[in-house]
């Protein structure tokens, strides 16, 4: 990874100096091992703070909608470029696919800087590992020599742990860790892709629930919510201009309240999941950045299951001029009313 | 020193349990692999709950729920009725706060039952409750309350504060609401010279284990004037907007109104809210002082390090490291005051 890092930079310095574009959107370390930060440099001469952190947490296509929409902050001048450029995974990849159907971003504004995605460290399976030797971790980093392989420093000495072993849940089941569309790809080993039949295996224990055993298992998890707004604001598919949990303008109904009650919580998880339903790109940076550990990708994971089911094979942002099957009507379409309920 | 007392872990639980005939006990309690402050605590996951580090969020909000009602109304033909909701009277008593969430309820009393003006439900829940705290006796990686005049053993505004010493715990009223709780519901031994000394090692050894530090001092003084620093658009790059860091701050105090209206009748409720969010300060024209995340991190920053001293002559931070450990974009605040003062990052 650190000969792909490297590459990263130079690349990046290179756009930078070269004016193809006014910023570079990557990753650096964050003050502990379980961190990575989004960063963000505009200087040539700044690239070495780049880096790709084991821990490189949520999707960095969802900062396009801040730039498109003025709200990221900025020292472009007039005569910069407006193009950004962005380290790019597969799922970074179809999130821009996505922003781009949506009309969020336009494709020549963004300059894809494409790589085979290594996966992200689950930094509780990486401790869990090395627990039964009783270490504490002081510091993770990519190997040299092995691709694959991270190097975990302890009080006790350096280990080698092979990175699909700590690897998070969400990237184990990534079905396209190389980018699915990208300006540049800088080539590596990475993570292989699962096979797609993976996709849907972690809902598999939940959907043999009955109904109301159903309904308890998201009551309790939904009630443990703090509506910190975390998961929407991290996902590339909530970019509605006007969020519908955020309309408090006078013209605008009140859909949602503000209130802590289970039942406001439910509607906000349940709105959410069917609104981004067929545009979820499986990232689950939904759950990774969770403050209390909610299974919300395991909701999505079951609405993106169920559309599968319904109107045929569909994985969101494998193009950018896909149209999403709930955005579409077809007379072949399956009528559940009639049929009985979906699973 | 007289008043040093000793408990075993069996006399802990059972002194909470006698309390939970008469009120509600809530202490650490493990649910989804974090600690939780909980009415549904386990007589036998105590202990193991209180070992883990901090609870990932504070107990605030058993003094300021989330949510909570202030009054009902009903109107008919121009008839309006207004029905005040009653806070709760019930007696509580939250068991194992740490230290410095200790400390952020005691800012939290300034705020709400300061000279000027005293908040009913807040003074209420205040008054029927026992604040029980536990040294910290394993700090986690991300606390730096040294840094803010606080500390792992040290609980100034606590009613009983109880140090875990291996077979039990040396525990110290510190109020006359402490004492009473001693009083009412057990007779325990006092606490042997070398037991007192096992405690004073433990905190001593928590201090040594926090390395972390914050280069706060000063603070105030250095942001003075720096409202359109290019420091905010700094900080502010990766921040996502999300409440995570207001919601698990111990100190973070702002709150909005909201009603609920059926027909001719609804409630008005008070709940909490972040100024990390886009709506926080919009106007009902839709005009918002704080359009990007840039000014909504710099408010927070400013509120905590340059408007709370100002108002009440202390940081509005603690030190307790959530906002360190769970900002999903790990947005610094250590970093933040460093540049604040120009100083190199501290490791």
């Amino acid at each position: 990874m650190n000969k792909v890092i490297e590459d990263l930079r130079r690349a990046s310095g290179q756009l930078l100096q070269d004016g193809k574009v006014h910023q570079v959107v990557g990753w650096r370390r964050g003050r502990f091992f379980w961190q990575g930060s989004p960063h963000f440099v505009s200087d040539a001469g700044a690239v070495e703070e780049l880096t790709y952190p084991p821990c490189a947490g949520g999707n960095l296509a969802k900062y396009l909608v801040d730039f498109a929409r003025g709200q990221q902050p900025d020292d472009r001048q007039e005569e910069d470029s407006r193009a950004v450029a962005l380290w790019t995974r597969g799922c970074e990849s179809r999130a821009v696919n996505r922003l781009i159907a949506d009309g969020v971003v336009q494709r020549d504004e963004v300059y894809l800087l494409g790589y085979t995605c290594p996966g992200v460290v689950d930094s509780e399976k990486l401790v869990r590992w090395l627990d039964g030797d009783g270490l504490q971790i002081e510091d993770v980093n990519w190997a040299e020599d092995d691709e694959r392989v991270l190097l975990v420093e302890t009080a006790d000495g350096q280990r080698r742990i092979p990175a699909d072993e700590v690897l998070q849940e969400r990237c184990l089941r990534c079905t396209h860790p190389v980018p699915v569309d990208c300006d540049q790809l800088v080539d590596g080993e990475g993570k292989q892709p699962a096979p797609e039949d993976a996709r849907f295996e972690e809902v598999a224990e939940l959907e043999q629930l009955q109904g109301e055993e159903r309904y308890e298992f998201w009551s309790e998890h939904f009630d443990r919510c703090i509506r910190c707004n975390a998961c929407r604001n991290v996902c590339p598919a909530c970019n509605c201009v006007e969020c519908i949990f955020d309309s408090e303008l006078p013209q605008q109904p009140d859909w949602l309240g503000k209130a802590s009650s289970l039942s406001e919580k439910s509607q906000f998880h349940l709105i959410r999941m069917i609104h981004v339903a067929d545009r979820c790109i499986e990232c689950g940076a939904c759950e990774v950045v969770c403050p209390v550990n909610l299974p919300v990708r395991k909701l999505m994971i079951k609405a993106t299951a169920d559309i599968d089911r319904l109107f045929g094979p569909h994985q969101a942002g494998l193009q950018a001029d896909e149209t999403p099957p709930l955005q579409t009507y077809d007379l072949q379409d399956p009528d559940v009313s009639h049929e009985g309920r979906g699973n | 020193m007289a008043e040093m007392q000793f408990m075993t872990h069996d006399q802990i639980v059972s002194l909470l349990q006698r309390f939970s005939e008469e009120g509600t006990v809530y202490a650490p309690t493990i649910v989804e692999d974090q600690v939780d402050f909980s009415s549904r605590w386990e007589a036998g996951e105590l202990v193991q709950a209180l070992k883990r580090g901090n609870s990932t969020l504070p107990p605030k909000d058993l003094f300021f729920p989330q949510t909570e009602s202030i009054f009902r109304f009903k109107s008919k033909d121009r008839d309006l009725q207004i029905e005040p909701a009653d806070p709760e009277e019930q007696k509580f008593l939250v068991f194992g706060v740490r230290p410095c969430d200790a400390r952020s309820i005691n800012m939290l009393d300034e705020v709400f039952g300061g000279p000027d003006f005293e908040e009913t439900y807040y003074k209420r829940r205040r008054d029927n409750s026992v604040l029980a705290t536990w040294t910290c006796v394993e700090p986690d990686q991300t606390c730096f309350c040294a840094s803010l005049g606080c500390g792992p053993g040290e609980a100034d505004n606590a009613d009983i504060h109880f140090t875990d010493v291996g077979e039990g715990a040396v525990v110290q009223p510190k109020s006359e609401k402490g004492r009473q709780l001693l009083q009412d519901f057990g007779s325990f031994r006092e606490a042997e010279v070398e037991e007192v000394k096992a405690a004073q090692r433990v905190v001593q050894k928590a201090e040594e284990q926090i390395s972390l530090q914050a280069p706060v001092e000063g603070v105030d003084d250095a942001l003075t004037d720096r409202f359109e620093d290019p420091v905010w658009g700094e900080v502010s790059a990766s921040c996502i907007g999300c409440g995570i860091c207001t919601y698990l701050c111990p100190t973070c105090h702002c709150y909005d109104l909201q009603s609920e209206v059926w027909g001719g009748e609804g409630v008005r409720y008070r709940c909490w809210d972040s100024c990390m969010f886009s709506d926080f300060t919009r106007m009902a024209g839709g005009e918002n002082p704080r359009p990007t995340k840039r000014e909504r991190i710099r408010n927070r920053y400013l509120h905590k390090f340059s408007y709370m001293p100002d108002r009440y002559g202390f940081y509005g931070c603690t030190g307790c490291g959530r906002c360190l450990a769970h900002c999903p974009v790990n947005i610094d605040v250590i970093e933040f005051l460093s540049r604040a003062k120009g100083v190199s990052p501290s490791e």
